[in-house]
Formats: C-alpha cells, structure tokens, sequence
C-alpha cells in the first residue's frame, strides 16, 4: 500500500509555509516603507466585514501548526495569546511557532497515524479522530485555509507577491 | 516510522473539499437570485487585477485533484478542457472530478508513495516522489485555489462561513 510518514507529511510543510508567510510579511514591510503607510494597517484588514483581520489569520494558521504537532505527539500544545495586530507582533508570533513545530521529531511521532485526537471545535463540537484524519481531514485543511486567507489579503491590498512565494521552498521538502 | 495511507491523504480529502465546494456554489447561486444579479459577474470576480477569477480557481483547484490523483495511481490525467464561467459548467467540472477520482480504487494507489512523477511547474521540469509530489505541490496547491474560492465569495457577500468549507 502506498504511504507517506507522517512526519514528512506535516513538519516540512508547516515550516515552509510558515516561513514564507514571514517573507511575505516582510515585503509589506518594504511595500509600506515604499508607499508610505503604517504596515500596521495592514494587520487589520479583512475581505470582508465580518471575516477575521490578518492578524487573527496568521495566530489562527500558527495555531494549527503547533496544535497539529503536539497533538500527535501526544502532548499537550502550549498554549499562545492573541498577538499583537502589528506586523513585528505576526513576526514573533511565526517564529516561535517554527520554533515548537520544529521541537516534534520523527521519532515523537510514533504510532501517530492511529492514536485518538481529541480536541473542541468551538465551545460545542467535540472531536475525537484518528492521527491520520486529523491531520488530513483537518488540520492540514485548516492551516492552509488561514495561511491562504493571510496570502488573499496581501494580494487584495496591492502586495505584489505572486504564486511562487506562496510555495517558495517546497520543492526542496527536507526529508 | 509512522506512516499514513496516500489514498486517505489525497482521494479522501480531495471528495470531501470538492464536495464542499460544490455545496458552496450552490449557495452562491442561490445569493444571486435572492439579491437579484447575474451569477456570471461572480464567476468572473478576483481579488485584484492581477489574481485568477472564480471560474480559474474552481479550474485550478480541480485539476490539482484529477491530476493528482491520476499520477499517483500511474495513468495519464484526461485533459478537461477550458471552464466555462457558467453555474452548470462548474457543478459539471466539479462532478465529473468526483467521479473519476472515486473510479480509482483504494488498491490502485499501492506503491503511490515512491512511484517518480514528472511533471512541468512553470517552465521548469520538475521530478517527485509521489509522496513529495502530493505533500509538497498537490495538497498546497490545491487548497491554495478552494480557499481563493471560498475568499472571493466572501468578499462579495455569499453568506458562508468556516463550516462550509470544511463540509460540515
């Protein structure tokens, strides 16, 4: 049967992810520097009224990266603040998050695949899911959703950032 | 080492997006006709001048999945064709990607994670295994074009939320 580790299947890309949605956050750094207005701005955008800003999109994505690792490591995730709706403030709280998601090792991940996720959707939805369909099913939908959204609201205000930034370095998965 | 199923982390997922996705148009053209306007000028909005319409997203996003799970099961994808930015040609294009990833069974997938893909990305030549090939390019690309979607919807005003997306 076909099969991907699960390890190669979730750090890899949250930290590349996540690294280019810093690099994009640095751009709208020159971009406002260049256009002359406060980055800060863009912390509180949305695509619509009652969408959440950047910011909540880059602590919701960071969220389920760290959430993601530790809950198939069997660990209990630490637990992070709301950031600061400043571009320094998305900044911080993307480099921790590299920092914890890259703490989970392969070999924390044993028996992952099958071991019970349980975990609150909202103050109502209990889930209980296997390794693998939390990671699927879930949290990789999740993460990408944010991290998109984050991408959509650069690009909506004029950040010129296109396709390959999005996926920059994802070709050179490390293993 | 732990490892996960390439069915479960392609067929599977992509059937629950698409059909989330295909839920999700069917609320955009019921907007249109509960608020009186064209449901083409949906399908023809971006999020800037520069970005793909709705009718490219929903293309793109499709494709991503027939591709990706014809290369992971050794065949050649069917070439679809263009999309016309019409309600009936998008519920078509997003059924007829169900049904063929649900005409590739489970077992057809077995040796997916180390079969050599090769593929174009831009004009570059690209080879994968297939399990980069579907953690590192398909599943990133492909929710990159669902979630452009679902965003372009939302900013103009088709009441759908989070739940929507995920096929809740």
């Amino acid at each position: 049967m076909g099969q991907v580790s699960i390890h190669s299947a979730s750090v890899p890309m949250f930290v590349t992810l996540m690294k280019n949605l810093n690099t994009w956050l640095e751009k709208a750094e020159a971009y406002a520097a260049e256009k002359k207005f406060d980055v800060n701005v863009l912390a509180t955008a949305r695509l619509a009224p009652d969408m959440l800003p950047l910011a909540a999109q880059v602590d919701i994505s960071t969220a389920w990266a760290k959430n993601c690792m530790y809950r198939l490591a069997g660990q209990t995730p630490p637990d992070y603040p709301s950031s600061e709706p400043t571009i320094a403030g998305l900044k911080a709280r993307i480099a921790r998050a590299l920092d914890d998601v890259q703490s989970i090792q392969a070999k924390d991940l044993e028996g992952a695949g099958e071991r019970r996720v349980q975990f609150n959707l909202g103050p109502e939805i209990k889930m209980d899911l296997s390794g693998c369909e939390y990671l699927f099913n879930v949290a990789l939908p999740n993460f990408y959703f944010h991290v998109t959204t984050a991408y959509d609201i650069l690009r909506h205000n004029g950040l010129t950032i296109g396709k390959q930034d999005f996926l920059m370095g994802a070709f050179e998965i490390p293993k | 080492m732990a490892k996960i199923s390439i069915y479960a982390a392609s067929a599977a997922a992509f059937t629950r997006s698409l059909t989330a996705l295909a839920a999700i148009v069917e609320k955009a053209e019921a907007d249109s006709k509960a608020r009186k306007y064209d449901f083409n000028v949906l399908m023809q909005s971006r999020l800037a001048p520069d970005m793909l319409t709705l009718t490219g997203q929903i293309h793109l996003a499709t494709a991503f999945a027939k591709n990706t799970v014809c290369r992971l099961t050794g065949q050649t994808p069917p070439d679809f064709g263009d999309l016309e930015p019409t309600y009936d040609a998008v519920k078509a294009r997003i059924a007829k990607t169900l049904d063929i990833i649900q005409s590739i069974s489970e077992s057809d997938y077995a040796g997916a994670d180390t079969r050599e893909i090769k593929i174009k990305v831009g004009q570059q030549d690209q080879t994968f295994t297939g399990a980069d090939y579907l953690v590192g390019f398909a599943l990133p690309n492909f929710y990159f074009h669902v979630t452009t979607a679902y965003d372009i919807l939302r900013h103009n005003g088709v009441q759908i939320g989070k739940r929507d997306f995920m096929g809740q």
